[in-house]
């Protein structure tokens, strides 16, 4: 009986202590790991510039993946095209990205690109840098170009998704 | 009766803590991507986008060239035959022109106003953009167009593509002055303002 009111009253204390009993009953919790990301960088701009010019920014994005299990790390573009004013739009495959040193690809609208993969991070978790280029045309117009990102970071069980919002 | 109620209440705790866990990470930190993109339209004379000046010297209505003026600025002077009533006064390359654009445009350029002070006639002048590389369709100019006393002129030079970098179109501008035997001796000075229009 006493057991019982103790319980009870754990609900009326959210939400602060939710959250602590969270990572305190975690490690004993017979669950799978949790998988998740902490974003480390700042929002990425590529500043003022022209049409027809390229422009790269090193590791615009930084991720930190925490994962005791393989695990994906895919990036989104939600955005139609880049730009909402002129006509025709900009398409988002004017946004590169890379990882890793490989090659630039561009990003298409509502197909996840794989940024990352890999095995148990361990408790320090794994960066993940990304590079993002824009390539502009010539013909391209003035305007303020921006696009939504959604990170999906799949670790084979569940799949975390979280729409980045973006900031003009 | 006690033990049931306790494993209930326990199962909707381990519920409540799934969700936080997403809760957690919704509080991370934002990122964006944006790119203030600008527009650049630059048209310059003589590399220069302030006032460009030209000279021909002193001319007459026999088509006389000082031997300065023809030796040092190029102008070259065609007396009428076969009656002496009228010279023209030619200069090519008297500037020379730039547009730079980003995004690249049609771009067509006229005279905006003008005007002159002296005597002579507003028309005597003429002005004839030549591009390099050509225009569309065929040749490299649309002639020579008379300063116009009520601007705008009809197009100096029209259809043509200007971009930034490679892309940039340049040409040159040559003037062309005709002197009447009628004409008041005295100084003429011309003020004209060319107009570039990206479309």
């Amino acid at each position: 009986m006493s057991s019982l009111a103790v319980l009870a009253v754990l609900p009326a204390a959210l939400p602060a202590g939710r959250i602590r009993a969270v990572r305190v009953a975690q490690p004993g919790n017979a669950v799978a790991p949790l998988t998740r990301y902490e974003l480390e960088s700042d929002p990425a701009s590529f500043g003022n510039l022209n049409p027809g010019e390229t422009r790269v920014l090193p590791a615009a994005l930084r991720v930190r993946v925490f994962s005791a299990q393989p695990w994906r790390l895919q990036l989104m573009p939600l955005c139609p095209a880049l730009t909402r004013f002129s006509a025709p739009p900009v398409p988002v495959s004017r946004l590169h990205w890379r990882s890793a040193g490989g090659e630039f690809l561009p990003f298409r609208t509502a197909v996840p690109a794989l940024i990352a993969s890999g095995g148990p991070t361990g408790a320090g978790g794994r960066v993940v840098d990304v590079d993002y280029e824009l390539a502009l045309a010539d013909t391209d117009p003035p305007e303020q170009y921006r696009c939504e990102l959604k990170i999906l970071l799949d670790d084979n069980r569940t799949v975390s998704a979280l729409s980045l919002r973006q900031q003009q | 009766m006690d033990k049931r109620l306790f494993t209930l209440i326990a199962f909707a705790f381990v519920l409540g803590s799934a969700g936080s866990v997403f809760a957690d990470t919704v509080n991370s930190p934002s990122v964006s991507v944006s790119a203030n993109v600008q527009g650049v339209f630059t048209f310059s004379i003589n590399n220069s986008t302030s006032g460009q000046s030209f000279s021909f010297g002193q001319v007459n209505a026999q088509g006389d060239v000082s031997p300065t003026i023809a030796t040092t600025s190029g102008v070259t002077a065609t007396a009428e035959s076969p009656s002496a009533g009228s010279a023209t006064y030619e200069k090519l390359t008297a500037f020379t022109w730039q547009v730079d654009s980003a995004p690249r445009r049609t771009v067509n350029i006229y005279i905006s106003s003008a005007s002159r002070a002296g005597t002579m006639n507003i028309g005597q002048l003429l002005l004839r953009m030549t591009k390099t590389g050509g225009l569309p369709g065929s040749g490299t100019s649309a002639g020579y167009v008379a300063v116009p006393a009520a601007p705008p002129s009809t197009d100096l030079i029209s259809g043509f593509s200007a971009g930034s970098g490679g892309n940039t179109a340049s040409g040159n501008i040559d003037a062309h002055l005709q002197v009447l035997d009628t004409d008041t001796p005295g100084t003429n000075t011309w003020t004209i303002t060319l107009t570039a229009n990206g479309v």
